[in-house]
């Protein structure tokens, strides 16, 4: 057996990359040394759908740990399961919207969101009048007063679309559409991909840049482990018609900090909910049709009220009547006739 | 699975300049005026009185076309409606009238409003006009929908306009001031980081007018909505 004699060179060269490896590993992993390893409970936690009740509990006791621990304020944290029998819509009147931007307000104060920068889930569009084209908003505008005659104005926020394509995107199932039509996400599931901002037609999903800075005074402790608890850095997050509200019986933020009203919400499984009226007697329209994602959130111009005479005891004619009055006004004048 | 990663330092406020609107900010489910009660009273130096203490003493003469005397404080226009006693009972000021004798009190207005306003009225009923606030929940005893006139003020119904509170943080587009000078919001608001941070796109000064519109700052002053912009 020969001996290999290794020479110098050729030694140096391999530990100088051995040496590099050495620190390009140290390197890649020194963001470890910041981890915070008192508590790794979270680690072993399901996805929200496979959670016992009792995993849950635990879950919401370390989250309340954390808020505790980081603003001093103990929260009322909660899961907040779908009612029965309730599908949520969410109808808006564009003659009445005049872009005050109080809805945006109204969802950062309740929601929870980082505040540098602050996200929004809300979104004005201020529109040229005569268009739907949403390429033509403009989301900056920023007038002494409001409304301004020669545009309305269209706030767009997650529409919690039927047929969700940032539901069908999603690699890791973080986010998914519940039995009241409201489409969430498990925060703690999210591995921020980024996907389903993607997929989304209408721009509803936003992401956590930053670890969110939220100030002591501003955080709401009301809060649900699938809407508006703290979210981490990394994660998606969206409008979630506000379930830690709503799934009570309560109004989401954003109607009742609309000053004008031309927010309705409500359960269309309802036929006398608002929503239900509005939809049966209005002229409604959906955002980007084309995309066939079903939206849940209806526009409307409430151009005049309507003309004819209300016939019965329901507020306006339905345009089912129509067909039954037809019918009965050509019976009676075929009777006439032969008669 | 992401861990929460919580800080362990304090949580700073948002440095200034930064968009920042606080919760007293936005009333939510308030009405936006009080309404009178039934009947209604004034405060009037040093006495609470109602509408028939002066106007017993002081009897109205013929109506004629005349402005306001006495009630400084009412700004009245109510379009085609230019007469005070198309609502007010002549006979008894504590009372509205419906005509043909019959009054109602002022805690019941929106009967005195449906009379010409019948097609708001009956969308009003609906939930279709106006505002509900408490719970979705139809026929919930929190659920009450605000009267015309929480909103509306019955001598001047016509709004006026709101300014507006601060749009999408434009972080990374910088100063936006240089747009719009003339259009510049009774809030201030920039919406840029000042000097100093390393997400701030370039220090605010570095804006000239002249530059505001090259290409590289992009077509921001148009209409075109680019998503993406809060990236």
């Amino acid at each position: 057996m020969s001996e290999e004699q290794i020479s110098r060179r050729s030694f140096l060269r391999k530990g100088a990359v051995a040496t590099a490896g050495a620190a390009a590993l140290a390197a890649a992993l020194s963001p470890l040394k910041d981890l915070d390893t008192s508590d790794l409970s979270g680690f072993f936690q399901k996805h929200y759908r496979e959670m016992s009740p009792a995993e849950m509990e635990e879950a919401l006791a370390r989250i309340r740990r954390r808020v505790e621990e980081r603003w001093g304020v103990r929260p009322d944290l909660r899961d907040v399961k779908p009612k029965d029998g309730v599908e949520f819509v969410y109808a808006l009147n564009l003659s009445r919207c005049i872009g005050c931007r109080r809805c945006v307000h109204a969802c950062v104060a309740e929601n929870n969101q980082g505040r540098d920068p602050e996200i929004q889930y809300i979104r004005v569009l201020e529109m040229p009048r005569g268009s739907i084209d949403v390429e033509r908003g403009d989301h900056h505008y920023d007038r002494p007063t409001v409304p301004d005659t020669d545009h309305f104005y269209l706030p767009v926020q997650c529409h919690q679309c039927t047929n969700p394509p940032c539901v069908k995107v999603c690699p890791v199932g973080a986010t998914w559409q519940e039995a009241d039509g409201i489409t969430v996400v498990d925060y703690d599931w999210c591995i921020g991909c980024r996907y389903c901002e993607a997929a989304c037609p209408y721009w509803a999903r936003r992401f956590n840049w930053t670890a969110p800075e939220l100030p002591r005074e501003q955080l709401n402790p009301d809060m649900a482990y699938l809407s508006n608890r703290p979210r981490p850095q990394g994660v998606m997050e969206k409008c979630t018609f506000c379930l830690h509200r709503t799934r009570e019986g309560k109004l989401p933020a954003c109607l009742e900090a609309c000053p004008t009203g031309s927010r309705k919400f409500g359960n269309i499984l309802d036929p006398d909910s608002e929503v239900s009226r509005i939809l049966r007697t209005k002229r409604v329209f959906v955002l980007k049709e084309e995309a066939n994602t079903m939206p849940r959130f209806f526009y409307y111009f409430d151009e005049r009220y309507p003309q004819h005479a209300d016939a019965g005891a329901d507020w306006v004619d339905d345009n089912s009547d129509l067909h039954e009055i037809l019918a009965r006004v050509l019976r009676e004048d075929a009777e006439e006739m032969t008669a | 699975m992401a861990l929460f990663l919580g800080s362990a330092e304090p949580v700073e406020v948002p440095r200034p300049g930064a968009a920042h609107v606080t919760r007293e900010a936005i009333p939510r489910g308030e009405p936006l005026r009080s309404p009178l009660t039934d009947p209604p009273i004034v405060h009037v130096n040093g006495y609470d009185r109602d509408c028939m203490d002066c106007h017993m003493l002081f009897r109205s003469p013929a109506p004629k076309d005349r402005g306001l005397i006495q009630h400084q404080n009412v700004v009245f226009q109510h379009g085609i409606n230019a007469r005070c006693l198309e609502c007010h009972d002549q006979a008894d000021r504590n009372r509205l009238t419906l005509g043909h004798g019959e009054t109602i009190g002022f805690t019941e207005s929106e009967r005195l409003c449906a009379k010409c306003h019948g097609t708001a009225f009956r969308d009003w009923q609906a939930g279709a006009h106006g505002k509900a606030v408490g719970s979705w929940v139809i026929g919930s005893p929190e659920r009450h929908l605000m009267t015309c006139v929480a909103c509306h003020d019955p001598h001047h119904p016509a709004f006026a306009g709101l300014t507006p509170l601060p749009g999408p943080n434009t972080l990374r587009m910088g100063d936006q001031s240089h747009h719009a000078p003339e259009h510049e919001s009774a809030i201030l608001w920039r919406g840029a980081h000042p000097e100093g941070t390393d997400r701030a796109a370039e220090p605010a000064d570095a804006h000239a007018p002249a530059d505001a519109h090259d290409p590289a700052h992009g077509a921001a002053d148009d209409n075109a909505s680019t998503p993406g912009e809060q990236r």
